[in-house]
């Protein structure tokens, strides 16, 4: 990320950067972490991020820990192949006539 | 609840908080004193503080020493009241609580997953309790196995081949934050008279919806009477409210303490307390029966303890998140919807533990930065940032609108309503990878696998805009509507099976949920369009080699695209260009209207996020090249910015970009990165956007050369 470098013996000027969050944020900014690092005793370099600081939560990895049957996964990607409805699947016997299918808000299972 | 103005509540505003209802922020509204002061009151670190302190870094020595565990449960399954007490140093810390019965020794919270909570001890040298595997295997479900049982074949493919990635799948899923000050203010039994209140006055249509309703506030009561228990293991009795600053500190912990002992979520957030507790801290000090370095001790041995906070976690975790970061953000400052700033001395006191107690990234101090906040308290905010780089900042007069004045934020941007509005965490979905499905038919361009849906490629030498978009648009349908199925099974397992009991039991009963998406890769797909669109892209087709397990090839994937050459030039984004700029904006807007058409578990609200830099590194890895030029594995770009290097204008043009994505499709969070040269601070003009070569500066620097900073023909 963009790191810059300056000669700066005046330790910070907080005001002057109070003023640039201020006008950040007016621009539309929303979010922003500042970081300060010191290259040598006479240069400081600094940062201002608008992402989650360095890392933020929703990095958060896949855990790949649980796909021991990652065997089963169709090599050719086939998920689609039978994925066709069979009527004579339907536990319910549902005959393709959607005519008393109607929609009760109170059987919606969330 | 009875209308009992308690003893404990002597010297504060009645209003509806001390009524019949819960109401946190009415109470803070009427007590709250503003401060406009500078930080001269604040008070140097206490003797006991200094003593604890050092005690609390010889252990984080010792840990690291050991390699970054210092101490692991294997057999106590953690629960609020798993655990005996355990003190740092009894007799100097004022907050007591620990996670489990030893400072850093790491909880066993097999409830999310049994095998990542066995994985998390083995690589650490320790082996869960055979009996506790076999519980959890043979007798009581995961979170994990829950939702490993309802993925279709298709949700573990796109799961596998990283099109969505950080699904919460295997542990908690975080972003809920509770009110912990209503332990504080009500005291349990209150809060328990309120639960029962919830439940009694809830429907009694036995639908499941509120079959549901009924048992989670069942078990949020019966979390609050463990909660109470876990107050009298430490000898206090928190069934009253808090009648000084110094309990009121300690209720507040143990309502978060309880809440980390129960689960194990990647951003366990602490909420909006400063302000909150400084009113118990002003009337104590008015009172006389507390002086500020008094005040200030109760703060930072609050903020130890939140330093301490501790979680087993994969290698694959700790790869990605070094340091032990559990995102406890607190929120700090912010203005009122009335106008008034709520800054008060306790917002400079828990910015001082910084100072105090050195710099560190937890808790993660988050000010709620506004144009209206008193300049001393601005000041003060930049010197510590300057002298910390602790502390992040988010635009309240932006979250205000939305959110009101009593938010907090979570982890990092998400914004919550404190005690009534809860997030569902939803990962990311990556754009960038959906736009090369688009351009292969489905084909994974990395796997070779079939893992979209069979369209047909597009097999055309130069790519043509419209063709790409009418199957970029198909494949983005496609896309959004396993992404948001996939979450609706990881939330209605989380719920079933690794329910945040105690941080629920401190919310309202009726919580408005946000269904957080995200999107990683848009500044990519946007300069990939517009390469596609002003410039010559073609495409580079070659046959992939598809794999067992073991190595051996099983079939090959014939004319994938896996490269492109560009030529010519194209607009970037960044560059306050509209010409990509909007598409960036209509892709932004597309993408989350093709998310809300979808049904969202417990009708959560679709927000959307377009943040985080190394989720774009792993993201970048699982990415083949695309169309703008960038190669595969190389990291996409963070969130909304422009491309490393690509933004050529300055900072005013890249936020003026970013500026632009339109915030009602992303409440979540838009993110822009950049850098500041510190004597342009006051010059716009002078703010460098992109990267800069630090390594050969530096060299160039110890060589003697005389740099003050950057080259010209590296930016402004």
């Amino acid at each position: 990320m963009g790191f810059i470098l300056k000669d700066d013996n005046s330790n910070g000027e907080p005001e002057d950067l109070a003023a640039m969050i201020d006008r950040l944020f007016q621009q539309g900014g929303g979010h922003l972490v500042i970081n300060m690092d010191e290259l040598n005793e006479n240069v400081r370099f600094t940062t201002a991020r608008g992402d989650c600081a360095e890392v933020g939560a929703c990095a958060q990895p896949t855990e790949f820990i649980n796909e021991d049957d990652e065997n089963d996964l169709p090599l050719d990607g086939d998920f689609y192949e039978d994925d066709e409805y069979d009527p004579a699947d339907d536990e319910d016997g549902f005959d393709g006539d959607y005519e008393d299918d109607e929609y009760n808000e109170d059987e919606e299972d969330d | 609840m009875s209308d009992v103005f308690c003893p404990e509540w002597e010297g504060f505003t009645p209003g509806r908080w001390s009524g019949t209802s819960v109401n946190v922020r009415d109470f803070i509204k009427r007590n709250y004193t503003p401060y406009d002061g500078d930080e001269s009151f604040l008070s140097p670190p206490s003797e006991r503080t200094k003593k604890l302190w050092a005690q609390v870094l010889d252990l984080f020595e010792q840990e690291r020493a050991k390699g970054g565990v210092l101490d692991m449960d294997t057999k106590i399954i953690s629960t609020v009241t798993s655990h005996g007490a355990g003190y740092i140093d009894k007799e100097l810390e004022q907050i007591v609580g620990l996670q489990t019965d030893k400072p850093l020794k790491r909880a066993l919270m097999p409830f999310g997953g049994i095998r990542m909570a066995v994985e998390a001890c083995r690589q650490n040298g320790y082996e869960v309790d055979p009996s506790v595997i076999e519980i959890f295997t043979k007798y009581r479900k995961t979170h994990n196995q829950g939702v490993f049982d309802a993925y279709t074949p298709e949700m573990r493919a796109v799961r596998h081949a990283g099109i969505i990635t950080g699904l919460p799948d295997a542990y908690g899923r975080g972003r809920i934050i509770g009110d912990y000050r209503r332990v504080a203010l009500y005291g349990v039994d209150r809060l328990i008279a309120d639960k029962q209140e919830q439940i009694d006055t809830s429907l009694v249509r036995m639908t499941s919806k509120n079959i549901r309703l009924r048992e989670e506030l069942a078990e949020q009561k019966r979390a609050l009477g463990e909660l109470k228990e876990l107050g009298k293991i430490y000898g206090f009795d928190i069934s009253r409210p808090a009648a000084n600053a110094k309990e009121a500190v300690q209720w507040l912990y143990f309502g978060y303490l309880a809440a980390v002992k129960e689960q194990n979520g990647a951003a366990m957030s602490l909420g909006r307390t400063s302000t909150f507790l400084d009113i118990y801290i002003q009337r104590d000090l008015a009172r006389g029966i507390l002086t500020e370095e008094g005040a200030q001790e109760l703060i930072d041995h609050f903020i130890m303890k939140l330093r301490m906070v501790k979680f087993a976690r994969t290698p694959e975790y700790n790869q990605l998140f070094s340091g032990d970061p559990q995102w406890v953000t607190e929120s700090i400052g912010g203005v009122a919807i009335d106008g008034e700033h709520m800054v008060t001395k306790n917002s400079f006191r828990y910015l001082h533990t910084l100072e105090n107690l050195g710099p560190a990234p937890e808790p993660n101090l988050t000010v709620l930065w506004s144009v209206k906040l008193p300049q001393a308290f601005k000041r003060y905010c930049a010197k510590i940032s300057i002298q910390t780089s602790s502390v992040q900042y988010e635009n309240d007069d932006l979250m205000r609108a939305v959110h009101g004045d009593d938010y907090a934020i979570a982890c990092c941007v998400s914004s919550m309503r404190v005690g009534k509005e809860m997030q569902f965490f939803g990962a990311r979905a990556n754009l960038a990878k959906c736009l090369l499905y688009a351009i292969n038919g489905g084909v994974d361009e990395k796997l070779g696998l079939q893992i979209g849906p069979k369209f047909r490629p597009i097999t055309d030498e130069v790519l043509d805009y419209d063709t790409v978009m009418e199957r970029y648009t198909d494949m983005m349908e496609w896309l959004a509507g396993i992404y948001v199925n996939t979450l609706n099974v990881i939330h209605y397992m989380h719920d079933k099976y690794c329910y945040e009991r105690v941080q629920m039991a401190l919310h309202d009963r009726d919580v408005k949920r946000y269904f957080a998406t995200g999107i990683a890769g848009l500044s990519v797909v946007a300069d990939s369009l517009s390469a596609i669109k002003y410039a010559k892209v073609r495409p580079v087709r070659r046959d992939i080699e598809i794999k067992d397990k073991s190595g051996k090839v099983v079939d090959i994937a014939r004319d994938v695209v896996t490269d492109y050459v560009v030529e010519g030039d194209f607009p970037k984004y960044g560059n306050n260009d509209d010409r990509v700029d909007q598409i960036a904006v209509d892709l932004v807007r597309t993408f989350m209207n093709m998310i809300r058409k979808h049904h969202t578990y417990r009708d959560g609200v679709p927000t959307m996020s377009i943040l985080t830099i190394t989720s774009n590194v792993v993201y970048g890895k699982k990415t083949g090249s695309t169309p703008d030029g960038r190669k595969i594995g190389v990291p996409l770009a963070p969130g909304a910015n422009p491309m490393h290097g690509r933004d050529s204008h300055g900072a005013a043009a890249s936020l003026a970009s970013v500026a632009k994505l339109p915030f009602r499709h992303a409440q979540d969070g838009i993110s822009n990165t950049f850098s500041i040269i510190p004597d342009a601070l006051g010059k716009d003009d002078r703010i460098f956007m992109g990267d800069l070569d630090i390594a050969s500066i530096a060299q160039a620097m110890q060589n003697g050369d005389e740099s003050e900073g950057i080259s010209e023909d590296k930016g402004e």
